[in-house]
C-alpha cells in the first residue's frame, strides 16, 4: 500500500454518516413492475429512441441510440413492453414471464484491437458512474491521441453517506481487477493506482488482497478529505502533479476511472453486457433500513424504498447523489439513472437550516477551496455581473464541489452563484463560437461568390476570345 | 427554501461566532469590573446599551443594512471599546465612543462586514485625540483579597501604566500583577492570563486561526527584545511588552476581526506581522506609550492591498503558465 504523495490544498471534513450503510452488503432487488428510462443519462444530447410504443423488448435490448457527441445508447434492463415514449423518457412495463435477453454485444472485427474495445464500451452505453456521467468511451479515446502512462481507479468516495463504491471494492474486487486489466490494455498505461480514502480500511484490505500478485497495480491510501474524489485533486494526491488549468488529465498522461465504471467495462468486454444495472447507496435517517442495493437503471425511487423497509418518517429532502453535490428532487417516483450513486432521504435534523447573514470576510471559503480560488471575491464580482473579472479570478476552474458553501458561516449560497456564473460563461462562449462560425461562413460564401463570378467572367472572356469575331463585329456595325 | 447543493453545512453561523468571541472576552471583562469597581461596571453597561440603541436606530433608518441587531456584532464592538477605555472614564465618553463606533465605524458603510476599519479601534483613537486627559486617567486596581476589593472603588487611586511610566523614564514591572490583572491599564487589558486563555479557546473552537495572533506577537516581541537587549532604557523588558498595554487584547481579539483583516492565510500572516512591528515602532519611538489602536487602523487600511498581493495560486495555473 502506498501513501498519497501530498495532501491537496483546502477541502473539508464533513460528518461522513457512512456508518449507516458501510456494513450493509449489496442487496439485489426484486423485479419492479415498471421502469422509467430518461433519454439523457450522459453529458451530450438526449438519445434517440429506436423502439415504438407497444413493442416487446428483451433484456439488454437497445432502446435508444446515441445522438452525436457525448451521447450514449440506452438499453432495457429487463424484458418489458414499451408503454410510452415522450421527449425525455421511455416508460416500460416489465414482463411478468421469464426474462429473456438479446445476444451479447459483439466486437467489430474491422477495427484495431484497442478501438474494438472502445467501440464496445460505447455500444454498452457506459458513462462515468461517479456522478458526472461523462461517456467512458470518449474518455478512453483520449488514450489513442495522448500517451497515457498512469491509470487511476477512483475509489475515494469522498461524499458523505455514500458507501456503494466501498461495498463494491469489498465484494467485487476481482471484477474491478478484471476491468483494470482491460482498461490498462486499452489505455496502454504502464501502472495503475487504486486510490481509496483511509477511512475505508476494509476496502483497502480487500483490494490489497486481490491485487497482491499484480505487477504495476498499487493501492494508494488517500487522506479522508472532501473532495478527494474530484479528478484533479485525486491526480494531485496520487501523482503529485497538477493538471494545468483548462487542460485534460490525459494531457499529463493520466486517466481516471471510477470503480463502478471499471466493473461496467469488465462486464461489457468480458460478457458483452450493456450497462443496465448499478449499485446505489440508499441512506438517510428517514429510512427504516438504509442499505446498498443493486437496482436496474430506471427503477423508480419509491419502489426501491418500498423494497427496503420503507420510510420511518417523512423526509425533509430527497437527494440524488451525495449531499455535497447531489440534486434535490421533489418527485419520489423519479427513476435512478446511470449516474445515481446514492438516494438520500434526509430528515429535518440532517438538512442544514443555516441563518443567512452578511459576509464578514472571514476567509473560511478561501481556506476550504480545493482549487485555491477566492470564493468571497468571486461572489462579489458575480453580484455585479462582472463575468470577465470573474473568469480572471478563475471561475472556470470552480468544481462546484460546495466546500465553500459548506463552511460559510453567513450561509451565502456560493455554489449557486458559481453555477450560474459558469453556465453564463459557457453560454457566452457558445454564442461567440456560433457567431464566429456564422461570420466565417459568411466570409467563405462571399469569397466563393466573388471567386465564382470571377471564374464566370474569365470563362466568358475566354469563350469570347475563342469564338470567331465576325458575328459580333457585324452586330456592332448594325447597331451603329 | 434553498434546494441547491450542498445539502450539508458545518453548522457554524455568524451569531455563533460573535457569541463565542463575546463569551471568551467575558472573564477578562468581569475581572476588570471586580478590580476597578462600580464605575467600570457602569461604563461597560453604558457602552453596551448605546451600541444596541445606535444599531437598532440604524437598522430602522436603513432596512437594507447588512447584519441584524441580535447577531452580537454590535455588542462585541461595544465590549471591545469598553475594555480598551480607562476603567473610570466618564460615562458620556463611553457613550460617545460607542455611538461613534457604531454609526461612523460600521453602519455608515452599510452594516456588518462592510467597514474598512475596526469600529472599536476607530472610536478609541477618536476619543484619544479628542479627549486626551480623560483617556489617560488610569486607576490602580484594588488588591485582590485585601479586604476592600468588593468595595465600590468609586474614588479610585490614580496610577500610571507600566508602558506610560517607562516613557517617563521610571521602571516598574511586576510580572505576577500583569498576569493576574493587578496592574493598571484599560478596563479589560490587564489580565493577561485570561486574555490568552480566551484567545486559545477561540482558536480551539475554530473561530479564528493562529496566523494573526502568532504573527503579531512574534513581530512585536522579536524586534522589541532585540532593542531591549541593546538598550534597556529604550523599551521595557519583553515580558512587560507582552503583558502590559493592549498587545494581547489586540492580537487575539481585535486584529482577528475577520471584516478588517485579510482573508488568506498568507495575508493574515503579513497583516499580523505588520501590526506587531507597528506596535513595536510606536512603543519604542513614538510619542504615545501605546500604539495598538493606531497600528490596527493602519493595517486595516492596508488590508485590501494585502488581499490583492496574497491571492492564492489557483490549482493548475502555475503549470499552465510554465507550459505556455
Amino acid at each position: 500500500m502506498l501513501k498519497a504523495r501530498l495532501k491537496p490544498h483546502g477541502g473539508i471534513h464533513p460528518d461522513s454518516h457512512k456508518q449507516l450503510t458501510s456494513d450493509k452488503p449489496i442487496k439485489t432487488l426484486d423485479t419492479p413492475w415498471r421502469l422509467l428510462l430518461p433519454l439523457k443519462q450522459h453529458a451530450g444530447a438526449p438519445a434517440l429512441p429506436v423502439v415504438a410504443v407497444g413493442e416487446q423488448v428483451l433484456a439488454n435490448q437497445l432502446l435508444a441510440k446515441g445522438n452525436g457527441r457525448f451521447s450514449m445508447p440506452i438499453h432495457s434492463p429487463l424484458a418489458a413492453t414499451v408503454t410510452a415514449i415522450d421527449g425525455s423518457q421511455i416508460t416500460l412495463r416489465v414482463a411478468s414471464e421469464a426474462q429473456r435477453s438479446v445476444p451479447p454485444l459483439a466486437r467489430d472485427g474491422e477495427l484495431s484491437e484497442r478501438e474494438q474495445m472502445i467501440a464496445l464500451v460505447e455500444q454498452a452505453g457506459i458513462v462515468g458512474m461517479g456522478g458526472a456521467m461523462f461517456p467512458t468511451a470518449d474518455k478512453l479515446r483520449l488514450s489513442l491521441r495522448h500517451s497515457i502512462d498512469t491509470l487511476i481507479i477512483n475509489g475515494s468516495e469522498c461524499e458523505p453517506y455514500l458507501t456503494c463504491d466501498d461495498r463494491l471494492m469489498q465484494e467485487q474486487g476481482v471484477q474491478i481487477l478484471g476491468g483494470i486489466r482491460y482498461l490498462m490494455q486499452i489505455t496502454q498505461a504502464s501502472r495503475c493506482f487504486i486510490g481509496i480514502e483511509s477511512n475505508k480500511p476494509d476496502a483497502i484490505e480487500a483490494m490489497e488482497s486481490v491485487c497482491r500478485d499484480e505487477a504495476g497495480i498499487d493501492i494508494v491510501a488517500l487522506p479522508a478529505l472532501y473532495p478527494m474524489g474530484s479528478e484533479k485533486q485525486l491526480i494531485e494526491a496520487v501523482t503529485g502533479i497538477q493538471v494545468p488549468s483548462g487542460k485534460l488529465s490525459a494531457d499529463v498522461g493520466v486517466l481516471v476511472q471510477n470503480v463502478a465504471t471499471c466493473i461496467a467495462v469488465f462486464h461489457a468486454l468480458r460478457f458483452g453486457r450493456p450497462l443496465t444495472h448499478r449499485v446505489i447507496t440508499l441512506s438517510g435517517d428517514a429510512l427504516e433500513e438504509p442499505t446498498n442495493v443493486y437496482a436496474p437503471i430506471g427503477m423508480p425511487i419509491s419502489e426501491i424504498i418500498s423494497q427496503c423497509g420503507g420510510l420511518k418518517s417523512t423526509p425533509e429532502r430527497i437527494v440524488l447523489g451525495g449531499p455535497m453535490m447531489g440534486k434535490a428532487i421533489q418527485n419520489i417516483h423519479a427513476p435512478v439513472t446511470k449516474g445515481t450513486s446514492g438516494i438520500l432521504l434526509l430528515t429535518r435534523q440532517e438538512v442544514p437550516h443555516p441563518k443567512a447573514s452578511a459576509c464578514v470576510r472571514c476567509g473560511r471559503c478561501v481556506a476550504a477551496c480545493p482549487m485555491s480560488l477566492t470564493p468571497l471575491d468571486l461572489v462579489g464580482v458575480l453580484k455585479q455581473d462582472k463575468l470577465d473579472e470573474a473568469s480572471s479570478l478563475g471561475l472556470a476552474d470552480c468544481l462546484l464541489c460546495g466546500s465553500c458553501a459548506y463552511v460559510c458561516p453567513a450561509a451565502i449560497p456560493l455554489t449557486e452563484y458559481f453555477d450560474w456564473g459558469k453556465q453564463t460563461l459557457q453560454r457566452q462562449r457558445l454564442s461567440e463560437q456560433k457567431s464566429n462560425r456564422t461570420r466565417a461562413n459568411g466570409d467563405a460564401r462571399r469569397e466563393r461568390l466573388s471567386r465564382e463570378a470571377a471564374e464566370k467572367e474569365a470563362a466568358k472572356a475566354a469563350k469570347a476570345a475563342a469564338s470567331p469575331r465576325r458575328p459580333r463585329r457585324q452586330t456592332t456595325e448594325e447597331a451603329s | 427554501m434553498n434546494l441547491r447543493a450542498p445539502h450539508a453545512h458545518e453548522g457554524i453561523s455568524i451569531p455563533t461566532l460573535m457569541f463565542k468571541v463575546n463569551l471568551a472576552l467575558m472573564p477578562a471583562a468581569l475581572l476588570g469590573i471586580v478590580q476597578f469597581g462600580v464605575p467600570a461596571l457602569f461604563l461597560m453597561l453604558t457602552c453596551l446599551g448605546t451600541a444596541l440603541l445606535c444599531e437598532s436606530a440604524c437598522h430602522r433608518l436603513n432596512p437594507q443594512a447588512a447584519g441584524r441587531l441580535n447577531d452580537g456584532s454590535a455588542l462585541l464592538t461595544a465590549l471591545l471599546l469598553a475594555m480598551s477605555l480607562p476603567p473610570h472614564a466618564p460615562l458620556w465618553l463611553g457613550a460617545l465612543g460607542t455611538g461613534f463606533a457604531i454609526l461612523f465605524g460600521k453602519q455608515i458603510y452599510g452594516g456588518l462586514g462592510q467597514n474598512l476599519f475596526n469600529p472599536a479601534m476607530l472610536a478609541r483613537v477618536v476619543l484619544l485625540i479628542a479627549f486626551p486627559v480623560e483617556m489617560t486617567h488610569w486607576i490602580s486596581p484594588s488588591d485582590l483579597f485585601a479586604g476592600h476589593w468588593y468595595g465600590l472603588n468609586i474614588d479610585g487611586i490614580s496610577g500610571a501604566t507600566t508602558l506610560g511610566l517607562h516613557k517617563e523614564g521610571k521602571e516598574q514591572f511586576d510580572l505576577i500583577a500583569h498576569l493576574t490583572g493587578l496592574s493598571s491599564g484599560s478596563l479589560g487589558e490587564t489580565a493577561s492570563i485570561l486574555l490568552v486563555l480566551g484567545g486559545l479557546w477561540l482558536m480551539q473552537q475554530q473561530v479564528f486561526t493562529w496566523h494573526v495572533p502568532v504573527a503579531t506577537l512574534v513581530c512585536c516581541l522579536l524586534p522589541g527584545s532585540l532593542l531591549w537587549w541593546f538598550d534597556a532604557s529604550a523599551i521595557p523588558n519583553p515580558l512587560a511588552q507582552l503583558t502590559s498595554g493592549g498587545l494581547l487584547l489586540g492580537a487575539f481579539f481585535i486584529a482577528t476581526d475577520p471584516v478588517t483583516s485579510p482573508t488568506s492565510a498568507k495575508g493574515k500572516l503579513w497583516f499580523g506581522a505588520g501590526l506587531g512591528f507597528l506596535v513595536f515602532v510606536i512603543r519604542a519611538f513614538g510619542n504615545f506609550p501605546e500604539g495598538v489602536a493606531f497600528a490596527v487602523l493602519i493595517m486595516n487600511a492596508a488590508t485590501p492591498l494585502i488581499d490583492n498581493f496574497t491571492r492564492q495560486t489557483i490549482y493548475g495555473s502555475t503549470v499552465a503558465e510554465e507550459k505556455a
